[in-house]
This record gives C-alpha cells, structure tokens and sequence, in this order.
C-alpha cells in the first residue's frame, strides 16, 4: 500500500510569525518575495522564520 | 424573481467576512434567496457608494428560472443546444452602452472604491470574485472570456490568477512572446444568461461573447473598451468594467485564497495588471461570487453540465441528463441514463471522465433521482459489486487543485462507477430485485394527510 503523504508547503512570517502556505514556485523564486497575509510583509524564503516541507 | 427571493440588508455590513459569514449562515439553513447588501462598509471605514450582490446564483431552481428553464433537472440537454448556436455580438456606441455613464481615468480610477471583499480566514485583503477577464488572440482576434480572482493590491494595482493551461493564460503568453503587454478587461455584473454564456467550456479559439449570444438567442451588445478601443470589447450592459494591461513577465504573490474545491489553495505567483480605467453605470452594483459557495459552484456546475451531455451522448445516446452536484465541488458527475444497451453506461462513464475536472463518474437508470444524494448513495449500495462494476484511470489530466493531489503531480486517477441495472431481455422488467414502494395513490393520500399539520416540533431524522 503507497502511504498517503502531505502536498503543503507552510512558512512562518519573520515579522508577525504568522503561518502561511506557499506554492513551490512562489517558494524558490528568486525574484518575487512572499507576502504574508496578516501584515504583508514581503520576504524570501530563506528568511522565513520557519519552513514546513510535505 | 419574486420579492422573496431576494434579501436585502439595509444596515451597514463590513466587506471584511462579514457578508460572506452571511452566505454560510445561509446555507447551513439550505436557503438561497440572492443578497443585496445596501451599504457596505470598506475597510477604511467608510462607506461604499456601491451596493454589494451576492448569491445571485446560489439556487440551482432560480438559477435555471433566469435562463428561461422551467425544470432545472432538464438543463444540461437545452444549454447545450443552445451553445452548439453561437450568435457574434452586436456593436453599439458609447452612448448606448450604460457601462460607460461613468468613465474613470487616471488617477480616478481607484480599484479601493469598490466593495470587494475579503471572504475568508486567511485571504491576504480583498479580491475580485466575479471579474469576468476578457483577453483576445492575438492571432485570431478571437475573445476570451472567464472569472478569474483578482487580488486588489492598491488603486490601480491587482494581481490576477489565470489557471496556467487556462485560455486566458494563453492569450497572455502570445502577446508576451511577440513583446507586447496584454491588454485586458474585466467586466463585472449582468445577467445571469450572460454570465452562464460567459462561463461556456469552449475549445480554443472560441468566442466565449458569441456563446452568450447563443444562450441570449439575440446578439449580446459589446462596446468598445476606452483603453483598448475595438481590439477588446466588452459587455455594454455589464454594471462595472476594470481595464488596463498586463505587463510582460511581471509577478506578484497572490493568495491563499478559498478555492471551488472549498479549502484555502497557496500563496501562487501571479501576473499583475496594471488598471488605466474604471467605467461603470451611474447606479452600478457590485456582483460578489462567494468563492467556494454555491453562489459559484452551481453556474459554473450547470456550464459543466452541459459540456459533459455534449460529450458523453455522441457516444451514449441514451443519456438521459447529467447533473454536477455542489456536494462533490466539481470532481463528481451523475449520469442518467434510459435503457442503456450492453456497454453503453460504461461508454459513456469513460467518455465523462475525459471531462479534465471530473474525477468520478456514476451512471444510473432514469429511476434514480440525480438531484437526490439519498437516492444515489441508495443506486451505490444496492446496484454495484466493486470489482464488476467499477474501474479507474490514471494519469489523466484533472484539476491541479484537488487537494488530494501527491505532492508534483500532474495527472490524476479517475474512477467510473456504473449503478444501473443489469440490461432488460427482451420485453420483460430488468433481470433484478424491485424497488420497495407503496402504491403511488398511497402517498399521495398520505402527503394529504400531512398537510396542515405543525412539523416543527417533530424530531428531526
């Protein structure tokens, strides 16, 4: 039996600390920033406060 | 549409959840009457000089009574005769074309004036739901029509989703490889035959303002848009219309935002569009479509309706209706079928799950009510053995935003029930057990009975 398994990809706002989910091309984009929901913050992933991987 | 039909809200009502929570509340109670919010209230605040309507077309009855059906169950067979007839718009002059009482430029143009709303937890500010975006080829001049979620990011500053295979999508990306913006209007409000027509599954090119003409029986009445002039025209008789461009290779975040399929899809990139224009009828109102709700879902449900009776009854003749229920967002179709022959239900079932969205496929017999989950889940239990009367496909193309998707997937797996009953031989009744009934004269005794008597404070099922 195959075993079920996320498809999310969730990151924590460095500002605010706000949980968000993200589609992978937003993720590794190296041009365009995320942009938290609450505060809307803009930042890159490797800024991000937290990182949640399916 | 009678005066019941519609709910009006006379006090203020933030645009922030609070009149999306009103739908909710409404469908918990099963009730559809189409809202009319009077005085919205922006997030700054203040008051709109727009009023808001939504759940215009929560009810599949009033929905199909808009377009002149009387019997909503007989609407996959008439919308799609209707759409094989497409009518090319009629062009009027701007003085003829209401939407354009008010023209807004500029400065003037400011996207925060209008009452969008922010419906969900988790949605990033407020968005456009029943933006109707308008693109052309740049090949064929052929126009493009669909809703897609516009994220109003400043006065003259939205991002916008078109689904990447999505016609729209295509537009876009012809008119960047030859280096040029996209230019693009999208108009909101009109009539619910319009906006069924607009929402026509349509192969590319094809002009989604002839399917409207087709669904009307008259041509529908475009006007020129003030940015793009006759290159892009829009409906004359729509309350608002936004245009501008969308510039090459320009992205933002958009989202989450509540999808169809009734969780909160990712923060996606996105195009932007730059806004040039707002024009709109001096007493415009708002059309709000509650993502996720059955505002949404039924119009566009009834449209997949269609396409699917067109598809499967070139191989199935004796297709009966189709009916795409809320229930199942717009993964699962039913299938009604009148006396199938050997092989025909299951034709058919493989011919429906062609269909991109469609994930699941049940065929039944015409004494099966498609409009009754009740009596399909009845059709499940005691018309299929599993392994006889089932089977599934994969990597099929379906919709990427089913949730359920493996992470990087692409395709889908599709399943097909068949529910009817084994064929007749002959002239006698099917081969099988019948249905447990009491005498129709019975019932309808029985219903008589009934009336007049207080059900309130009986037990609930």
């Amino acid at each position: 039996m195959r075993e079920k398994r996320g498809n999310t990809y969730w990151v924590r706002c460095p500002k605010c600390g706000a949980w968000f989910h993200v589609a992978p091309d937003l993720l590794h984009s190296k041009k365009v920033k995320m942009q938290c929901p609450p505060c809307h913050h803009e930042f890159f992933a490797n800024e991000a406060e937290d990182l949640v991987e399916p | 549409m009678s005066e019941q039909a519609v709910f009006s809200v006379r006090a203020p009502i933030s645009t922030t959840h609070a009149i999306t929570a009103l739908q909710y509340a409404l469908q918990e109670k099963k009730r559809a009457p189409v809202i009319v919010i009077e005085k919205p209230v922006l997030p700054t605040g203040r008051g709109s000089a727009l009023p808001v309507v939504c759940n215009l077309t929560a009810s599949r009855r009033l929905t199909a009574a808009a377009l002149g059906i009387d019997d909503h169950r007989a609407f996959a067979r008439s919308h799609a005769e209707a759409l094989s007839a497409p009518l090319a718009p009629r062009k009027v002059p701007r003085a003829d074309a209401p939407v354009q009482e008010i023209i807004l430029e500029g400065k003037e143009a400011n996207l925060l004036d209008l009452p969008a709303l922010t419906q969900h937890v988790g949605d990033p500010g407020p968005y456009l739901t029943a933006a109707h975006a308008t693109t052309y080829d740049p090949d064929t001049l052929i126009d493009n029509v669909a809703i897609q979620r516009c994220w109003v990011k400043g006065a003259a500053l939205m991002s916008y989703f078109p689904y990447p295979v999505s016609h729209n999508a295509r537009n876009m990306r012809k008119f960047w490889q030859r280096g040029e913006d996209c230019p693009i209007a999208f108009w909101i409000g009109h009539h619910p035959l319009v906006l069924m027509g607009a929402q026509a599954k349509l192969g590319y090119p094809e002009s989604h303002l002839a399917a409207v003409g087709g669904l009307l029986g008259a041509p529908l009445r475009v006007v020129p848009s003030v940015t793009h002039g006759e290159r892009l025209l829009v409906p004359a008789d729509a309350e608002i219309v936004i245009e501008g461009w969308v510039p090459q290779d320009t992205f933002g975040p958009d989202g989450p935002f509540g999808e169809y399929t009734g969780t909160l899809g990712p923060q996606v990139l996105a195009p932007l569009v730059r806004v040039t224009c707002l024009t709109r009828r001096q007493n415009a109102l708002y059309h709000d479509y509650g993502s996720g709700l059955n505002d949404m879902l039924v119009p566009d449900n009834m449209a997949m309706e269609a396409k699917l009776y067109a598809m499967v009854k070139q191989v199935a003749p004796s297709l009966n209706t189709v009916h795409v229920p809320v229930s199942g967002r717009r993964f699962h179709a039913y299938l009604q079928f009148g006396a199938p022959a050997p092989g025909e239900a299951r034709a058919g079932l493989t011919a429906a799950l062609a269909y991109r969205r469609v994930k699941t496929a049940i065929a039944v017999d015409t004494d099966i009510d498609l409009f009754d989950e009740t009596d399909m889940l009845w059709a499940l239990a005691t018309r299929v053995q599993w392994d006889r009367d089932s089977f599934g496909v994969s990597g099929l193309s379906g919709s990427m935003l089913d949730p359920s998707l493996p992470k990087g997937a692409r395709t889908t797996s599709k399943l097909a029930i068949d529910a009817t009953l084994p064929p007749r031989r002959g002239r006698g009744p099917s081969p099988s057990l019948p249905r447990a009934r009491v005498p129709a004269r019975a019932l309808k005794e029985a219903r008589t009975l009934l009336q007049g008597f207080e059900q309130g404070g009986w037990p609930r099922e």
